[in-house]
């Protein structure tokens, strides 16, 4: 017979069938039995898997101290020896979603057992934990308990048995889950083969470099016809004047630049060089407008096509940059843009 | 880059080859260029045509500019 795995589940006083507000101040409870969510869990779990301890404690009293609660949590759980770790659903619960979050990112972090919980996208446990552990989405009610019961034991099933876990998008879960531990001690070549090997085998691997999870913000729409529109070409491609005048940089970029294109029918090779690392910029060199296509929007602007083209273009080297620098760019970018009443932009990323 | 100038209300197409990472960020509008290296060029073309290919190329990212993609989908086109 396969395995049965062994979980401690963590749940609030009102799961753990103690009251509401009135006892939201009562300190840990230990049942070593499913308790609440838990009882639907063990009949999900079959004999795959087994409750062996439920965690119970008032959302005041762990809200209140975490620093010192979540470490009790943690050794309690410890005590069990379990193959993995779930606390909640928490849906929209506040307080209860810290506790969820908390815990389940300390004994992933400290006990290095997997672990999942279950939130609302607004739980301030969401926005606090969901890059520290797993967070599966979840709405902002209880209503649907079954159904997220089902998500969190079925997660949990792949999770533990060191199943292949896909990113946050795929997978249902907020932020980027777990931090990613590197070790070093191993060099990258050899962890990149392993990761290629796990991945081919369909086994549990985690990536080292994290696509955060993208923020929805409403579609632009342009909103006049493109014959009266301004455009702005943007790049992250390294073009600068010849000379580099700004010393931009060709990694790591601090700054984007802005250079004048006016009266230029096309971007002339002997005008401009390349300021980026990141690729062969031979055929940039040869001819900038195929980074840059000022020639035929030259041609456009003529033929009425567009209104016109902004007359200067944005540049900055997208090589080893930060999120944090690329989004700080956009917002300066932006912001010209708007002040010389730019309708659309075309961006080229090498 | 993209994201904050669409966050300032602007229309922005990315060009690009690297198109997963991309719609991965959450571009809303992307047009796969015709090489890392040269995105709006195509150097195996005579200067003449070259210019030409560019041209409709760039009217395709603005055409893809006038269109509006379905909410929390990324539009991904070929040139």
């Amino acid at each position: 017979m396969a395995k049965k795995y062994r979980i401690v589940h963590y749940i609030n006083q009102f799961y753990g069938g103690f009251g509401g507000e009135d006892t939201a101040g009562m300190d840990i409870v230990v049942k070593e039995e499913p308790v609440g969510p838990g009882l639907a869990m063990k009949n999900m779990f079959g004999d795959k898997a087994e409750i062996v301890a439920t965690i119970i404690c008032g959302d005041n009293h762990i809200a209140e101290n975490l620093e010192t609660v979540v470490p009790k949590v943690v050794e309690i759980v410890k005590k069990y020896n379990p193959d993995m770790f779930i606390a909640g659903p928490g849906f929209n619960a506040g307080r209860y979603g810290m506790a969820c979050g908390a815990t389940t990112a300390a004994v992933v972090e400290t006990l290095k057992i997997p672990g999942v919980t279950a939130l609302y996208a607004e739980n301030p446990g969401t926005d606090v934990y969901k890059d520290r552990c797993y967070i599966l989405k979840t709405e902002n009610n209880a209503r649907k308990m079954r159904e997220v019961i089902k998500k969190v034991v079925d997660f949990s099933l792949r999770l533990v048995s060191g199943e292949a876990i896909g990113d946050g998008k795929k997978e249902d879960y907020h932020g980027s889950g777990p931090a990613i531990e590197i070790d070093y001690s191993i060099p990258a070549p050899k962890r990149a083969i392993n990761m290629l090997l796990a991945k081919y085998y369909n086994k549990s691997y985690r990536t080292e470099v994290v696509m955060p999870n993208h923020e929805k913000i409403p579609v632009p729409v342009l909103d006049k016809p493109l014959s009266e529109a301004k455009i702005a070409l943007v790049t992250d491609g390294g073009l600068v004047p010849k000379g580099n005048p700004d010393n931009m940089v060709v990694t790591n970029s601090t700054c984007f630049k802005y250079h004048s294109i006016e009266g230029k029918d096309k971007l002339s090779p002997e005008d401009y060089e390349v300021r980026h690392q990141g690729y062969n910029n031979a055929f940039v060199l040869e001819d900038p407008n195929r980074l840059v296509p000022v020639d035929a929007m030259r041609v456009l602007e003529k033929e009425g096509v567009i209104g016109s083209l902004f007359d200067s273009y944005f540049t900055t080297a997208g090589v080893m940059t930060p999120m944090e620098k690329g989004k700080k760019f956009g917002e300066g970018i932006a912001q010209i843009m708007k002040e010389h009443n730019v309708d659309a932009a075309i961006l080229t990323s090498t | 880059m993209t994201k904050e100038i669409e966050r300032a209300g602007i229309p922005i197409v990315q060009v690009t080859n690297l198109t997963k990472i991309a719609e991965g960020i959450g571009s809303n509008r992307i047009l796969r260029g015709n090489s890392v290296l040269h995105v709006f060029g195509d150097p195996s073309l005579p200067k003449e045509n070259e210019v030409a290919y560019r041209k409709n190329a760039v009217k395709k990212a603005l055409k893809m500019l006038e269109e509006v993609p379905e909410e929390g989908k990324s539009v991904i086109e070929e040139i």
